[in-house]
């Protein structure tokens, strides 16, 4: 154990700075793939049959393959189409791309399921068509939205495993090297699950603020600083967080 | 064609190697369903029905497995289990992976049976696993299809992860196909479209099936 | 709030479009000039030691050592290593991530059909890694075939094509480590890779029980398979492997020279090419 204990601190450097680079993948995918839901999401409602259909077809394109097989075109296959990625590029490009199809359906959904009455009082006081978006039905749909998401983000933390094999020296590549230099398979991969495991919990936690301040601006829950304080509140304890 | 380096002659080569690796995922990802869906539905009646002592271990082991990489968990599996067949040993841990999420979704079936079916089975002094296999389970695995459908598609598009421990399933035999040529755009992209091809209509059956199940 | 983060990722999504950029075709490749202006020659390699590998973050290597002297010699002072997959090193060359590739690749007709190889510069012989004890008693790729044993091999390297001709199906790993790997944990009987690679792994790994047999030439089809390898560029950049081969050549044929740049990494005079095996003559196949 001790043996175990002095490789794993030598290998801590290296076991950094894969939790940088898987950070990094993390991060960059997710914030690319909120963006691609969001427009995806939204476009795919509109009334023109071909712009819809467009969006579609990227949805399910990017949703019909597999993460493995994107990831693997855009650094073997993109290159003699004649665009050169860098690998940190490729892996932010598939995830973001990869996962951002299915925020889409999630976006989709959640502007769907705003009710219908909230549309049409909308439209009744003469809101524009982005004013109703805008002011009315995204800000309701978002409170729906975060759970899922949530979801979606903990696969994308899951979906960067893959990035050593672009060359990419992320957390697993580390783990993999501890592996070797310990001969220890359950003691490295013990850690490493453990560190993937705190990471996807702080990622959890970041969006369930996320989700308390959505609900809170819409009047439906306990602002942050009351859910952070300790004094015992007395909003209805009904109002959980349901996944 | 594409980038002019397309060459049809490579395509129609590539075919038979990922027709291979394509049986091999559609095996993997059928016995991997087997496992997830059966393993899922023990965890969520243990987490319904066992006492805390059990239940809350289980449901501990199947977050954790849930919250962490596939990629690693097969790394781990197969590092540590030389005894086991790369493929015995990618289907084990795929379909351990996604009884995490099986068992999530047979809770949500469980807990959206009405309440009035537990307290009928009660008064007609049903015992309690009568009650679960006559009354309880048709009902939510029949309201779980769709979510088991969905949850297997997504297996079938975690399949390529197996490529980590050797198993020549159909982005390997791309991969490989590609590295021995030297050219890998025929062999990707082909497969690529495979997958399209299996997954798109059968995301859109689930889809019918959802609609029709619904009541 | 949601605004501030579609920005953020805007701006980061174009911030990275930095990390795309159209590759160069054709004209301004990695010529002799651009080289020496740059100051630095790029080249891909796939961590097989001790050709070309990184050790405590170092760039080092026997194909490493050799083009820093060579290059310097063309008055372009620094190497700086882009690591791939060994299957990538000849598309990762063609798609310009690098000038050329330091591997110590062999010269095989399908390769040459890809890409220009410089004269050889190392000659190798193949050797097994195996259990402790060679339990099955593997000499050669023939006893291989005759044991039915289970044989990793490197995926796109020499190995795994003397498997194919020989219809054995081998198990095919992306990196050397695989492969050792294999044997140790006993899911593969043997590894099939240079002597040179093999023989390092083996001295340089902790924790690993195996055991690497003699060297021998491979024999496919009664054709002795002298493996030669050599330095990869791209076919357009012949004046580059034209300057690059009359360097190399005057380090080839001085055997006190050779030994003692690639010495230090584990290779020895029978590793000096053959001068009468030439480029030409690997390509077209004729061994």
């Amino acid at each position: 154990m001790d043996r175990n204990l002095d490789a794993l601190v030598d290998a801590l450097p290296r076991i950094w700075e894969g939790i940088v680079v898987t950070l990094e993948l993390t991060l960059g995918g997710a914030l690319l793939a909120f963006v691609f839901a969001l427009l995806l999401g939204t476009v795919v409602r509109v009334r023109n049959i071909a712009i819809r259909g467009a969006a579609r077809v990227l949805i399910e394109v990017f949703r019909g393959t597999s993460l493995l097989v994107q990831i693997f075109f855009f650094f073997y296959v993109l290159p003699l189409l004649g665009y050169r990625l860098e690998p940190m590029f490729c892996g932010i490009l598939a995830l973001g791309l990869n996962y951002g199809a299915y925020g889409a359906e999630v976006v989709r959904g959640a502007l769907n399921s705003v009710p219908q009455p909230q549309v049409e009082a909308a439209i009744a006081l003469n809101f524009g068509a982005w004013q109703r978006l805008h002011r009315v039905v995204f800000p309701q749909a978002w409170a729906m939205m975060v759970p899922s998401m949530t979801n979606l983000l903990v696969h994308l933390l899951k979906g960067t495993a893959v990035a050593s094999y672009i060359t990419l020296q992320d957390l697993t590549a580390g783990i993999v090297d501890l592996r070797r230099s310990t001969g220890d398979t359950l003691f490295s991969f013990g850690i490493g699950l453990l560190i993937y495991l705190v990471l996807a919990y702080l990622l959890t936690l970041a969006m369930n603020v996320v989700e308390t301040r959505a609900k809170h601006k819409l009047g439906r829950g306990p602002s942050l600083k009351e859910v952070l304080s300790f004094r015992p509140d007395d909003v209805k304890v009904s109002e959980g967080v349901h996944p | 064609m594409i980038g002019g380096d397309w060459s049809w002659e490579r395509a129609y080569e590539a075919i038979p190697l990922l027709w291979d690796g394509f049986k091999i995922t559609l095996l993997a990802t059928l016995l991997g369903f087997l496992i997830a869906a059966a393993l899922g539905l023990v965890i969520a009646i243990i987490r319904e029905t066992a006492p805390r002592l059990i239940a809350t271990p289980v449901r501990a082991a199947s977050e954790f497995v849930r919250l962490t990489p596939l990629v690693v968990q097969l790394l781990f599996a197969y590092s540590l289990l030389p005894q086991f067949s790369a493929l015995q040993i990618g289907v084990t841990v795929l379909g351990i992976h996604y009884s995490s999420y099986m068992a999530e979704v047979y809770r949500g079936g469980i807990e959206a049976v009405p309440k009035g079916q537990w307290e009928a089975a009660r008064a007609l002094s049903l015992p309690p696993h009568r009650t679960w296999r006559a009354v309880i389970l048709p009902q939510v695995i029949r309201s779980s299809l769709p979510a088991l459908g969905n949850n297997a598609v997504s297996m079938f598009k975690d399949t390529p992860f197996l490529f980590t421990i050797t198993v020549v399933e159909l982005v390997s035999a791309a991969q490989q196909f590609g590295a021995a040529k030297f050219q890998y755009l025929e062999a990707i992209t082909l497969a690529g479209l495979f997958f399209l091809l299996a997954s798109y209509p059968t995301s859109v059956f689930i889809r019918r099936l959802e609609k029709r199940l619904a009541y | 709030m949601r605004v501030a983060a579609a920005f953020a990722g805007v701006s980061l999504f174009a911030a990275s479009l930095a990390g795309c950029s159209k590759t160069e075709t054709g004209g301004d490749g990695a010529t002799l000039k651009a080289l020496r202006d740059k100051g630095v020659v790029s080249v891909g390699f796939a961590g097989e030691a001790p050709y070309s590998f990184e050790m405590d973050g170092q760039l080092t290597g026997g194909t490493i050592a050799l083009h820093r002297e060579i290059f310097k010699n063309l008055g372009i002072d620094t190497v700086e290593g882009v690591k791939t997959e060994w299957g990538g090193l000849i598309p990762g060359l063609q798609a310009h991530r690098f000038d050329v590739v330091s591997a110590g690749m062999s010269i095989t007709p399908e390769r040459c059909g890809q890409a220009a190889f410089s004269q050889p510069e190392i000659n190798y012989t193949t050797a097994l890694m195996v259990r402790p004890g060679n339990p099955l008693n593997l000499s050669d790729m023939d006893s291989i075939k005759n044991t039915s044993a289970k044989m990793a091999a490197m995926s796109g390297a020499i190995e795994a094509g003397y498997a194919k001709s020989l219809d054995i199906d081998a198990m095919l790993v992306g990196t050397p480590q695989d492969g050792m790997d294999a044997v140790n944990s006993g899911r593969a009987d043997v590894f099939a890779l240079t002597a040179v690679s093999l023989n390092y792994l083996k001295n340089n790994t902790p924790n690993v029980n195996v055991e690497v047999t003699k060297p021998f030439i491979a024999v496919i089809d009664g054709k002795p398979q002298n493996p030669a390898g050599a330095t990869v560029f791209r076919t357009d950049d012949k004046e580059l492997l034209d300057a690059y081969n009359a360097e190399s050549k005057k380090i080839t044929s001085d055997k006190a020279k050779y030994l003692e740049i690639l010495g230090p990494f584990g290779f020895t005079e029978e590793n000096i090419p053959d001068p009468s095996l030439t480029t030409e003559m690997l390509c077209k196949g004729e061994l």
